[in-house]
């Protein structure tokens, strides 16, 4: 397999605390694979091991063929956008988008006409005798990625680029990114605690979690399918639904919780009848039911606890049982009352079950590398 | 580090109130600059007055003579020449040394940080002439007396702790992500230094030098014990000048000595404040 970054077994401890456990990770030319977890997940760990500002204590780091475990940052020829920008202050824009340029002995004109040219891909031409204080934080990003983008490199690291702007820059810069890759082809590995920019921006998605690879997949298969619980509850803010297992067929899971019972699909870590079971329910798989529930939606009993203007929709909080609430968003078209009580139909495959408080190999199992 | 120049925020006006709390303000600080300014004043007529003796407010005359005979009689270029060269001396050694020590200080986790602030303090927070004294018979041990090094070296452990104070500060400052950065676009130490570390850590270096420079030409309770007839400072001319009996002489030599921290100063209202010190650095 030609892949183009590989972590081979990568631990990286701090003292007690495990960073990176054993992490196998495999991107293929011109792929973009996001690392996605909350803070303290290991994976800006991941990432410095992969920049070389890291050593891993286990493991090895292969690019574009080359073990670069004990090769010094500056010779893995790598681009890495920053979170906080980190352009260098003195230096004028063109200066910055012209340093990787610079260091590697390329003449003058060149280089200028090089930077230029990164800074166009940027959209940023003009702007190039001004000094990175006296741009917006969008720009600076954008200089960011034009001096990660300059020397042509293979591989371009993302390191939260978008965490520091505003919402609808962040929109922006995706767009940016995105199509700068699509153009340029190079091959990314992106940090993000964001889901919904992973999921838009990704080939394929890792999600981590306490320096563990939960699952790898492609956007659609680690929100359809999600390997583990945790997965489940990362992505897409779901419903949850705590009970025991009364019934399972090999594709299928009851759990009853409170006297009401809901069909679920079954994940890797399935339920026995009889154990605990948490079931995640994805919003967009609920409705409120009028008329009789399909064969494959289960029926829940609800009321209606507050409700919350949104502008385009309304969301709901519904109560199914004293400790249990969910949430849900509808178009303005339905409306619901305060204190009403409502049936809602809970469609199975955006359901999943998940056995509760049972076996942790989770985890292990899916940190085998070449998900895909 | 944390103050910002005085004068930097925008002025308001009623600060100083009207009438009469104005007047008053006004004149304290008339009082405060003339107590200050007047040492200066008086040493600059007495460097060109003539029969300026006693009681007279006025002196009888002036002239140029006092110059001519620092420059001539006490020979004042040799002189001037030795406190630049020890100056130039004490910058260099006390970079040597400070830089990396503060480098050090300021990124790296030091064990015992504190001590080893205190260490490097603790020249200046002793009475002068009690280390000046160690230091003597240290120096008459090595055979450094009366040699440009030997004056450079004790210059150096009072301007030391000010290259490892400011140093360390700005060393500090200095993003890591930003010298991160500098190692990913491919650059190696050497030209992340040359470009990255060197132009953002210019201020900082700048007011270093500076202030070293006028410490070591400032300096004399450690020139007294270590200088001898090749390595006569300023200051301490101007001190035998006096003990000569030559008040004019003296004066004349001591406004020569207060040209670099005169301009100094100078330089220091127009360039470096603390923010630019701190401000050049964090960039962003």
């Amino acid at each position: 397999m030609n892949s183009m970054i590989e972590l081979v077994d990568v631990v990286k401890r701090y003292g007690d605390v495990v960073a990176c456990n054993r992490l196998n990770l495999a991107v293929e030319q011109g792929e973009l694979v996001t690392l996605l977890g909350a803070s303290g997940c290991g994976k800006t760990t991941a990432l410095r091991c992969i920049t070389g500002s890291l050593r891993p204590d286990e493991g090895r780091i292969i690019i574009d063929g080359r073990d670069v475990t004990d090769v010094p940052t500056h010779k893995r020829n790598i681009g890495v956008v920053f979170q906080n920008f980190a352009l260098f202050p003195h230096l004028t824009v063109l200066d910055n988008v012209a340093y990787p340029l610079r260091v590697r002995g390329i003449r003058p004109t060149a280089r200028r006409e090089r930077a230029l040219e990164a800074l166009r891909l940027v959209r940023l031409e003009g702007l190039g005798g001004r000094f990175p204080r006296e741009l917006s934080g969008g720009q600076q990003q954008r200089v960011g990625l034009a001096r990660a983008i300059v020397y042509e490199p293979n591989v371009v690291l993302f390191d939260e680029p978008l965490s520091n702007l505003d919402a609808k820059l962040r929109l922006e810069m995706r767009e940016e990114i995105a199509s700068l890759k699509e153009r340029l082809g190079f091959t990314s590995i992106y940090v993000t605690h964001d889901q919904e920019e992973a999921l838009s921006l990704s080939d394929r998605i890792a999600v981590m979690k306490d320096g563990i690879i939960h699952q790898v997949g492609r956007p659609t298969e680690v929100y359809g399918t999600p390997k583990t619980a945790f997965v489940a509850e990362f992505l897409g803010n779901p419903n949850r639904l705590t009970g025991v297992c009364v019934e399972r067929t090999e594709d299928l899971v009851v759990v009853e919780a409170d006297g009401q019972r809901i069909a679920a699909t079954a994940g890797s870590d399935t339920p026995k009848v009889g154990e605990r079971a948490v079931v995640y329910v994805r919003p967009e798989s609920v409705r409120i039911r009028n008329g009789r529930a399909s064969a494959d939606e289960s029926t829940l009993r609800a009321t209606v606890v507050r409700s919350a203007f949104l502008g385009d929709s309304t969301e709901y909080i519904l109560s199914l049982s004293d400790d249990v609430s969910w949430h849900l968003r509808l178009e303005h078209t339905t409306r619901l009352t305060v204190g009403e009580a409502v049936d809602l139909s809970a469609l199975r495959a955006g359901c999943r079950a998940f056995a509760l408080g049972g076996s942790a190999d989770d985890g292990s199992q899916s940190v085998a590398p070449a998900e895909v | 580090m944390t103050a910002v120049a005085v004068g930097a925020g925008p002025r308001t006006r009623s600060h100083l109130g009207s009438g009469l709390s104005r007047l008053l303000v006004y004149t304290f600080l008339l009082a405060f600059v003339l107590y200050v300014l007047s040492p200066f004043l008086a040493i600059l007529v007495n460097s060109v007055a003539e029969g300026w003796f006693g009681g007279r407010v006025l002196p009888a005359g002036l002239t140029l003579r006092w110059f001519d005979w620092a420059f001539n009689v006490t020979n004042l270029p040799k002189v001037m020449g030795n406190s630049f060269i020890i100056a130039g001396l004490t910058i260099a050694i006390s970079l040597a040394i400070g830089l990396p020590t503060a480098w050090a200080l300021g990124r790296r986790r030091v064990r015992a940080r504190n001590m080893l602030m205190t260490l490097i303090l603790l020249p200046k927070t002793v009475p002068p002439i009690t280390f000046a004294l160690g230091l003597s018979r240290e120096f008459y041990a090595f055979d450094l007396v009366d040699t440009h090094l030997g004056v450079a070296l004790a210059h150096t452990t009072l301007a030391l702790p000010f290259v490892v104070l400011i140093m360390s500060a700005t060393f500090e400052g200095l993003d890591e992500r930003v010298l991160d950065a500098g190692r990913v676009c491919g650059g190696n130490w050497l030209r992340n230094l040359v470009h990255l570390v060197l132009p953002m850590a210019m201020p900082g270096l700048m007011a270093a030098v500076l202030f070293t420079f006028v410490t070591s030409f400032n300096e004399f309770t450690l020139t007294l014990v270590t200088y001898g007839p090749e390595t006569l400072t300023l200051t301490v001319q101007t001190y035998l000048s006096i003990g000569d009996g030559f008040l004019e002489v003296a004066s004349a030599i001591s406004v020569v000595l207060l040209v670099p921290s005169v301009l100094l100063l100078i330089l220091i209202q127009r360039q470096i404040r603390p923010e630019n010190i701190l401000g050049g650095v964090k960039g962003l």
